[in-house]
């Protein structure tokens, strides 16, 4: 709501910004009007009042910048992990929800007749089993082999001995090694 | 570019420590005003560092044209403008102004002194106290911030015409409850300081 104009003119005299003229009016106003008078006395009392108060300062708590920086630093941490939490949790929505949806929509739409029939898919097909008859192939030439070295005593006989002499051998070698260090530091 | 601004262009390429220059120097000033609108150091506080944390988080908001004095004050006083309102709907049925501030005695008077000081601000603070939110911010900015009308109208984003008028109505109600009995007495007591 605005002020009428003797309200204007105590607020501004109040605050020292009359100009010439509306000072010499608003004097003649006071000297005129008794309740102005009065209202502008209450006034300038409070006026007085606020500006000795306004002189007082409050003194700050101890350390009130290094509270408020931890604050700023706690802020800036959370900060820098939030994009990367939200970004780990919505990457594993997107896979939780496409690994539902993925087989689910295969199937409802019968899609996985042409995807069987596509010519990539044979192709991994083809290599897939053989892959699978290579990996069996392998596993039975090593079957075959540890039955034959545990059952022939000439075999059994053949590889403890090229064990024992291939530890003999590493061991050499060692010692060999530790002696020239000795050297070397002597 | 001026040293806030120099600080706040700091802060926005990357160095949050700079902020600390700001809070240095502006603390006490939002310190005070918290206080003068709250009324209660641990709630001044309080408000202070909340008050500086937004300033932080909205800082890419300045407006370099804009004091950073003004713009810090005016979210200070906003904030204590909202606390204000949110306490009073929770202590509708306290009536009691609250205790002075222990920092308000200083220790350059003696006691006697101290006392009727101490006395007279508290009886300013609860007279402050029982300005409507809005008034009481008006009339902190203009007498402890020297602050014009605009800047005033400014910070509690209003215009300058509204800002007339809250400052002329509370200096009234202020004048009437100074002149009331206990308003009296006050005056008295500081005749006498």
């Amino acid at each position: 709501m605005a002020l009428n104009q003797t309200d204007d003119l105590i607020n501004r005299a109040l605050d020292n910004l009359l100009s010439d003229d509306d000072d010499e009016f608003f004097k003649a106003l006071l000297s005129d009007d008794t309740k102005v008078a009065g209202t502008w006395d209450g006034l300038q009392q409070v006026d007085a009042m606020l500006k000795r108060e306004a002189q007082t300062e409050i003194p700050l708590p101890i350390d009130f910048t290094v509270s408020v920086m931890e604050r700023v630093h706690d802020h800036e941490a959370r900060r820098r992990w939030y994009p990367l939490v939200v970004g780990v949790l919505t990457l594993l929505s997107v896979i939780a929800a496409l690994n539902i949806a993925f087989p689910v929509t295969i199937f409802a739409l019968d899609l996985y007749q042409p995807l069987l029939d596509s010519p990539i898919m044979t192709a991994i097909q083809y290599l897939a089993s053989e892959l699978i008859e290579f990996v069996q192939i392998g596993r039975f030439m090593l079957a075959d082999w540890f039955n034959y070295v545990l059952t022939t005593p000439e075999a059994l006989a053949t590889v403890v001995l090229a064990l024992v002499v291939a530890s003999i051998w590493i061991g050499l070698l060692e010692v060999k090694k530790l002696t020239a260090g000795a050297l070397q530091t002597a | 570019m001026n040293e806030d601004q120099e600080l706040v262009a700091r802060v926005l390429e990357g160095d949050p420590d700079s902020f600390a220059g700001l809070v240095e120097r502006y603390q006490s000033a939002v310190y005070n005003l918290a206080y003068r609108m709250l009324n209660e150091s641990r709630a001044a506080e309080d408000a202070t560092q909340e008050a500086f944390m937004r300033a932080y988080q909205h800082l890419s908001r300045y407006d370099m044209n804009r004091s950073f004095k003004t713009w810090l004050l005016s979210i200070t006083s906003n904030y204590c403008i909202d606390r204000l309102r949110k306490r009073r709907l929770t202590w509708l049925s306290i009536d009691e102004p609250l205790a002075p501030h222990p920092s308000l005695v200083s220790s350059e008077v003696g006691p006697e002194q101290a006392a009727v000081r101490s006395e007279k601000q508290a009886a300013i603070q609860s007279l402050l106290d029982e300005l409507a939110p809005d008034y009481r911010a008006a009339v902190v900015l203009r007498y402890w911030y020297d602050m014009s009308y605009a800047d005033i109208a400014e910070a509690l984003d209003t215009t300058e015409s509204a800002i007339k008028s809250r400052l002329f109505r509370a200096r009234q109600q202020l004048a009437e409850k100074a002149q009331s009995k206990s308003g009296h007495e006050m005056v008295l007591a500081m005749e006498r300081a």
